[in-house]
């Protein structure tokens, strides 16, 4: 199992952010937040969902 | 007229007055200029105060209506911006460190179309630092205070708005709302705030928090006076890529048309779980008042409710970082601590994270709209299920808890597009304002501005003012 403080440097260095290492805990608990979003999204059947390119209200109520 | 009765008076009275030349453009600015004087140590709602500026707008308004020139619906009221919009040689500072030396050089179209329409600017307004965040509480420079009770927060992020606009500091401003930072501050600070349709009113020139899901709208003391903002902000303006050519109503023509015949539905669930009593009771009541009032009340569900607040982070958060990519990787220190690690938060999330959240949105738009809007002219819910708390305890480490309760009932309506709003619909014991949250399908401001406007007439909550 990946170390989450770890884990979290990993995902911040790849956005291209440095997190300081007294950062790095309270980021590796929001991680376990963006875990539980995250396969929250992938039990949704999305179907032949695409996403819009760019948000567009729909013109037809 | 007393500066007291001046500075109370709505935007359509003072326009009124303005037009039949009984209202003199610069009495009224001097009287709100007077006003932040005498409120700002305690309400800190302002970052910039233009008075030199306004001073000369409201003199140059004056001479034009002596020469018979009458600019628009504005002409010669004061108003005033949350400092994420630009305005011509003034700074913008978004309620941080990085900008607090940065001088627009052109206004936003928003500040265009208020300019145009005659308004008098008197300043930029507090906010959560880059409007990320509800509670207002800004380390740089200091939070803004709830005219209610000073020792309580606004909400935000638009908090300078709600504080201004309710102590009576000017007659109307300017919000974004991106999660219900519009509609957040008007709850708590008791008054009315509108979030439009997403592409409704042209983002041009504010700064950006999350592309997809920022909206710019008006924060006034009645429907009336929404009404009046709106119609001077709506429409599509080419040099905003989120701007849709959409018809354009007159949002006053049917206002008073009242709520007759139209069908209001009240969530089953989500919109009504762990809400403070008092809150329930004043929300409910004002249903009740709206099916008295003729219109149609029916329980509806509202799909895909447990999974919007997740997919909205998962676009929220990255859109942002994206935003302030270059700034956290330069100057990551001169952030607050709060703001910080929201954006640092966002590079938890991956592409397909992203991707999934925005298929997920084209999914509930579809499902709202063959679901919801067929059946339901209007959704009616608490803005907030919590009313403004202590600024100590917004502060604390159970500040993230008071941020995501005030987020809950506002942002699904965000991640939607559609048009919401609050009004005021009662206060509680401790006299701290209640919020109704009304929501119509896209494009629709006018019905929800008919049945806002029918609810606050019928009540009188829109009449009581803080203690000044």
């Amino acid at each position: 199992m990946t170390d989450p403080n770890e884990e979290a440097r990993i995902l911040a260095a790849l956005a291209g952010i440095l997190v300081p290492p007294e950062r790095e805990s309270a980021l590796a608990a929001g991680l376990a937040l963006t875990k539980r979003i995250a396969e929250s999204l992938a039990k949704v059947d999305l179907g032949l969902s695409e996403p819009a390119a760019q948000f567009r209200a729909p013109t037809t109520a | 007229m007393s500066a007291g009765e001046l500075t109370a008076l709505s935007l359509a009275e003072a326009g009124r007055l303005v037009r039949e030349r009984e209202l003199s453009p610069v009495e009224m600015t001097d009287a709100h200029l007077a006003q932040i004087g005498r409120l700002e140590p305690r309400l800190n709602a302002f970052i910039t105060v233009t008075a030199d500026e306004a001073r000369r707008a409201a003199k140059a308004a004056e001479d034009e209506v002596a020469a018979g020139k009458h600019r628009g619906r504005l002409h010669g009221l004061p108003i005033a911006i949350k400092d994420l919009f630009d305005l011509a040689s003034v700074r913008m500072t978004a309620g941080s460190r990085i900008l607090a030396d940065n001088v627009s050089a052109d206004d936003s179209e928003a500040a265009a179309r208020l300019r145009e329409a005659g308004a008098v600017m008197l300043g930029k307004l507090n906010l959560h630092e880059f409007a990320f965040g509800a509670t207002g509480i800004n380390p740089h420079f200091g939070p803004a205070r709830n005219p209610w009770d000073p020792e309580h927060i606004t909400g935000g992020s638009s908090s300078g708005s709600g504080a201004a606009v309710a102590s009576g500091e000017c007659l109307a401003a300017l919000g974004t709302d991106t999660g219900g930072s519009i509609r957040i501050p008007a709850s708590l600070c008791g008054i009315v705030g509108l979030k439009p349709t997403h592409g409704r009113v042209s983002k041009r020139g504010v700064l950006p928090l999350s592309w997809s899901l920022d909206h710019v709208g008006p924060m006034t003391r009645t429907v009336e006076d929404a009404a009046i903002l709106l119609d001077v902000l709506a429409g599509h303006d080419p040099s905003d890529a989120s701007s849709a050519d959409q018809p354009v109503s007159d949002y006053l023509a049917s206002l008073k048309e009242g709520v007759r015949g139209m069908r209001i539905g009240i969530p089953r669930r989500f919109f009504f779980e762990n809400v403070d009593p008092e809150v329930e009771t004043a929300v409910r009541s004002a249903i009740t008042l709206l099916g008295e009032m003729g219109a149609t009340t029916l329980e509806i569900d509202v799909p895909l409710i447990d999974e919007i607040p997740g997919a909205l982070t998962a676009i929220m958060l990255p859109e942002a970082l994206a935003v302030h990519q270059r700034w956290m990787k330069e100057r990551p220190d001169e952030y607050g601590d709060d703001v910080r690690y929201r954006l640092e938060l966002g590079s938890t999330y991956l592409a397909v994270h992203y991707v999934q959240a925005q298929r997920l949105r084209e999914m509930a738009v579809r499902a709202w709209r063959e679901e919801v809007f067929s059946q339901i002219d209007l959704i009616a819910t608490p803005t907030t299920p919590i009313t403004a708390r202590r600024i100590e305890e917004a502060s604390s480490d159970d500040g993230l808890q008071v941020t995501f309760s005030l987020i809950r009932f506002t942002n699904p309506l965000n991640f939607l597009g559609v048009p919401a709003i609050s009004v005021p619909c009662g206060f509680t014991t401790e006299g701290l304002p209640i919020g109704l949250q009304l929501a119509a399908r896209w494009w629709d401001e006018e019905s929800l501005l008919r049945a806002a406007q029918a609810y606050e007439q019928a009540t009188n909550w829109h009449n009581r003012r803080p203690a000044r």
